[in-house]
């Protein structure tokens, strides 16, 4: 399956195409700076937080489900005030 | 200051060299920090005017017809200081919001363009330094096309023009409660009277669209990661516990206290 990454922000029009096998590479340094992760299906779009577990496990069952192509979208993070 | 564009006036950055020809210059001179501590204050006060903006820089360069008195004085004659003053271009304030152009920008792009302008310095001529203006306003309005794009990929065409239309829109937050979120990123209560303090680390560089999904996500699917949105009774409420504690509180020391300090019928009421 091929994973779509967008990161928010001025600089992130340029997506990353990866695969999940490189899905913990390429989001480890963003989870870690605090950014979380949105997944985009053909359902809508998804908070799913900054945990990679469950990512890895969201990408998987979209996967498991058929899925050909998966965006996920990297949000900073949002928290009160 | 409302209404027409008045003059602010004009503003000599300082540029490259060191930091002693600056001193030792009777103009007055702001670093690129100080321009930024003095816009935020124009924003806060919401003043409307032009601020002209100007770099000036010094160097050393080797004299290039060196006199035989520039000669006696050994190396050091010769050596000149050059110093150069550029016209960057105008600064348009509109009610504390800065105009690049005709196009709205943040202190970021104005930023990122006087620190473009400051290393190419040397080479730059006013027709480059407005170029250079351009390209990052076309960069900045790229962005928030692209943020807008994907706005709408989200929330979908009707939600997205809707929201564009009215300025707000509601959410309904996982745990079922619902917020008002505003086209300038406030978080109300449905009616408008409660605002909730919503906050996008490192927002004020996220294309303003960005800012708007980034928290409208994490409201709608994620509301128990943002304290503020925590589960909590209302001030109303709140206002109404204590005042009942303070009721009973009350109550108890008169009882505590005896008969004799209190009326009879005050003690029954």
């Amino acid at each position: 399956m091929r994973l779509v990454i967008r990161k928010l922000g001025a600089s992130g029009d340029t997506s990353l195409v990866c695969t999940e096998q490189e899905l913990e590479e390429r989001l480890g340094r963003e989870l870690e700076q605090g950014y979380q992760v949105a997944i985009r299906t053909g359902e809508g779009t998804r908070l799913l937080g900054g945990d990679l577990e469950v990512v890895e496990s969201a990408v998987e069952e979209e996967s498991r489900e058929g899925a050909v192509e998966v965006e996920l979208l990297l949000i900073p993070r949002v928290t009160g005030g | 200051m409302s209404g027409g564009t008045e003059e602010i006036g004009e503003a000599y950055l300082e540029g490259p060299g060191e930091k002693r020809y600056f001193l030792e210059s009777e103009r007055e001179y702001c670093s690129i920090e100080a321009l930024g501590a003095f816009l935020e204050g124009v924003r806060k006060t919401r003043m409307t005017g032009k601020l002209r903006l100007h770099m000036e820089g010094f160097r050393r360069r080797l004299k290039r017809d060196p006199s035989p008195e520039d000669l006696e004085e050994g190396p050091e004659g010769l050596w000149e200081v050059e110093h150069r003053s550029l016209p960057l271009g105008t600064l348009e304030i509109r009610e504390g919001e800065l105009f690049l152009g005709n196009s709205g920008v943040g202190w970021e792009e104005v930023e990122e363009w006087l620190r473009a302008c400051l290393t190419g310095f040397w080479e730059l001529t006013p027709e480059r330094a407005g170029e250079l203006a351009e390209l990052i306003v076309s960069h900045k309005k790229e962005a928030e096309e692209r943020a807008l794009r994907t706005l709408r990929s989200v929330l979908g065409e009707e939600l997205t023009e809707r929201f564009l239309r009215e300025g707000r829109m509601l959410v309904k937050a996982a745990d079922g409660r619902e917020y008002l979120l505003t086209k300038r990123g406030e978080v109300l209560s449905p009616d408008g009277r409660e605002r909730f303090c919503v906050r996008v680390e490192g927002g004020e560089k996220l294309p303003v669209y960005d800012l708007l999904l980034a928290k409208y996500l994490a409201i709608r699917d994620r509301p128990q990661s943002i304290s503020t949105l925590r589960r909590r009774g209302s001030w109303r409420e709140l206002a109404r516990v204590r005042m009942l504690v303070h009721e009973l509180e009350l109550l108890l020391f008169r009882l505590q206290h005896g008969r004799g300090e209190f009326e009879e019928d005050e003690l029954l009421t």
